[in-house]
């Protein structure tokens, strides 16, 4: 960026500042001034032009520095560009694309890029068609995600939200995507506790970054979001799959909200602007399944909604709903229960996952659901106790099985395929008469043996190519004791 | 300026700067505390005592040409109002020079303005010297640097190799 005079010089335009009321400065003069350009203060300072009014112009700036009444303010005719490339990589950066990690400076980037693009038009889209694991069983295999999908990740506070995007952003980072974090307005610990989960995995080489504190400026925080898709959108069209998280978009609205009360925007519900839903929108249309130059690559985005007492009515839920492919919803009681992780089946929907399923795997899953179903509805015979009938027993015994099954440990993952050969092997009662503990062990054992032995890995691999359900199960009860036996050398 | 605001005229014709211009305006928001306190004096001893005789003869003037009653404080303040109100809309033009103007130089440069632009823009004239002569104009958020120090960068930039050639021989 070039300085003051520099611009004054250049543009020939000159405005004053006149009023300041937090993140939004009145500026008069500059005639000829466009919509979301960027002006720069005398003081070193630059803004984002939010509204063109008759007299005076909204400036939303992006520091914490006092300006005062009178500073001078040049045009630049250029909109927020951030820099973007490869270099980003394994670093924590701001909205701006300053680095705020404890290493070395960030490189020369390759390029830059406007960070409120066109999202691309119908045809440079294509349907969902690839699976995208998540390496959490009750999400692979009950609720399915596909590369390219919007999902919204919605629950109460401390219900293991991060969690799970954690362990999907682990998955996929070991699959060689690239992972974009955009930790909007966090506390600094979480982001340095998010940091180092990515590093102690090893994965920083794979995921980049962007974040700002909750202490930051509102118009630093609103941006994040942005330059997240931004990012995103350049490894994309450098051939790569992405994963962007947004984590999360209700403080996101929170601090909208702020910005455009300040800017004197009249309030509508909860006292949101009326572009709430836009704002939004156009953030999301910017994900998807893509057909660039390098062929097909997608964007699968996460957006965040934090709940209040498992409210899912609320108007940024409602709307983040809506223009998502669907969303996972993570329970309170269902996380007071201990269920890991707590997401609700019965109120979670995909709306394209289950398009990217083979045959197998949708047999499976149409399988668990009936079967929850079935549980829910014997669970209300509970208190019958000894009076209960054989049948009622074993579908409870097996439900709780089932349910024990899907909890999966902090920071855990699971393939997709041992997932599936777990749970038929559950299903076939290959375990009959062990305890769970017992059970969890065999299952430990065979993750190791699938991880370090190809032999192993092979013939579960092979397994999954059977395409019926009920093959499946007569396979693996008739190869489980060999699977057992060559993975007893594996683990404790 | 509009027709109907041709009976200010004289008066803001009279004013060329911005010191002259809140110059005016002090005297006439004393003009105006004084219009209502209690046992007021006389408009026309006001006028001896609190405006200078240069615009006491112009409000003078005014209030004759207007058919103002000098005793209906009502329609004085309210004439003074509007007078106020025009003189805050004026238009600044900013001036960066190298040298304080006389008052000559600032008659020369008003009236260059007026006959060229239209009246109602008066001057907000500011010392530079860093800027070596010529002149930065700002004026309606358009911004132009005419200094002499503008022209001597450029020059230097222009022909930056040739000049530390010629330096280094």
């Amino acid at each position: 960026m070039k300085d003051f005079t520099a611009y004054l010089n250049q543009i020939q335009e000159i405005g004053y500042v006149e009023q300041i009321s937090d993140a939004i400065i009145y500026v008069s003069g500059l005639p000829e001034v466009k919509p979301d350009e960027i002006v720069f203060f005398e003081t070193g300072d630059f803004g984002q032009v939010f509204t063109i009014d008759f007299s005076l112009i909204e400036v939303l700036v992006f520091s914490k520095n006092s300006i005062k009444p009178g500073t001078r303010v040049a045009r630049t005719n250029d909109v927020l560009q951030i820099p973007v490339g490869f270099e980003l990589l394994g670093r924590v950066i701001d909205p701006l694309g300053n680095s705020i990690d404890s290493i070395k400076p960030l490189k020369k980037a390759e390029a830059t890029r406007s960070i409120h693009s066109i999202p691309l038009g119908i045809a440079y889209r294509k349907t969902i068609t690839a699976p995208f694991e998540t390496g959490v069983s009750i999400v692979d295999m009950v609720m399915p995600l596909g590369h390219g999908q919007r999902e919204l990740i919605i629950g109460d506070r401390k219900t293991g939200k991060t969690n799970f995007l954690m362990k999907t952003v682990l998955s996929q980072a070991r699959k060689g995507n690239i992972c974009v974090y955009a930790s909007i307005g966090k506390k600094k610990i979480d982001i340095k506790q998010l940091e180092e989960f990515f590093i102690k995995n090893d994965i920083m080489d794979k995921a980049v970054i962007v974040a700002s504190g909750s202490e930051d400026e509102a118009g630093l925080i609103y941006l994040t979001p942005f330059t997240a898709m931004t990012i995103s959108e350049y490894f994309r069209d450098q051939g790569k799959n992405v994963v962007v998280i947004l984590d999360d978009l209700s403080t996101h609205a929170k601090f909208y909200r702020e910005i455009a009360l300040l800017g004197k925007r009249f309030p509508g519900r909860n006292s949101y602007p009326s572009d709430m839903f836009f704002n939004h929108a156009q953030l999301m249309e910017r994900a998807g399944n893509f057909i660039t130059e390098k062929g097909e690559f997608s964007i699968t985005c996460f957006p965040v909604a934090e709940t209040i007492q498992g409210d899912l009515s609320g108007f940024i839920e409602t709307n983040l709903m809506s223009m998502t492919d669907g969303h996972l919803y993570f329970d309170i009681d269902l996380f007071y229960q201990g269920r890991r992780p707590a997401i609700n089946p019965f109120l979670s929907v995909t709306r394209v996952g289950r398009q990217t399923q083979s045959n197998l795997k949708r047999e499976i899953n149409r399988e668990i659901m009936s079967f929850f179903t079935l549980y829910e509805k014997m669970q209300s015979f509970i208190h019958f106790g000894t009076e209960l009938n054989e049948n009622i027993k074993a579908t409870l015994a097996t439900g709780e099985k089932i349910i024990h099954f899907f909890n999966q440990k902090y920071q855990e993952i699971v393939p997709i395929n041992l997932q599936l050969i777990f749970f038929v092997m559950l299903w076939g009662n290959v375990f009959e008469g062990k305890d769970f503990e017992a059970i969890e062990n065999d299952f430990e054992k065979i993750t190791i043996a699938y991880q370090s032995d190809p032999k192993i890995k092979l013939q579960i691999d092979k397994l999954i190519e059977i395409d019926s359900f009920n093959k499946l199960l007569a396979a693996v009860k008739q190869q489980s004791q060999n699977i057992l036996k060559l993975a007893s050398k594996y683990g404790k | 300026m509009k027709n109907d605001n041709l009976i200010y005229y004289d008066i803001v014709k009279s004013l060329k700067t911005t010191p002259d211009a809140e110059e005016f305006l002090l005297q006439l928001d004393n003009l105006l505390t004084k219009l209502f306190k209690i046992n007021p004096d006389s408009l026309e001893k006001n006028l001896k005592k609190i405006v200078s005789s240069k615009f006491a003869e112009l409000f003078k003037e005014s209030f004759k040409i207007n058919n103002i009653n000098q005793n209906d404080h009502s329609a004085i303040e309210k004439f003074l109002n509007s007078i106020k109100n025009q003189i805050q809309q004026l238009n600044i033009l900013k001036l960066q020079l190298a040298f304080d103007p006389t008052e000559e130089t600032i008659d020369t440069l008003f009236r260059w303005i007026a006959e060229n632009y239209g009246s109602g823009i008066i001057l907000d004239i500011h010392k530079d010297e860093s800027i070596l002569g010529g002149a930065i104009v700002t004026f309606n958020g358009k911004y132009k640097d005419l200094s002499l120090r503008k022209r001597f960068e450029d020059t230097f930039q222009k022909n930056k190799i040739d000049l530390k050639k010629t330096i280094a021989r």
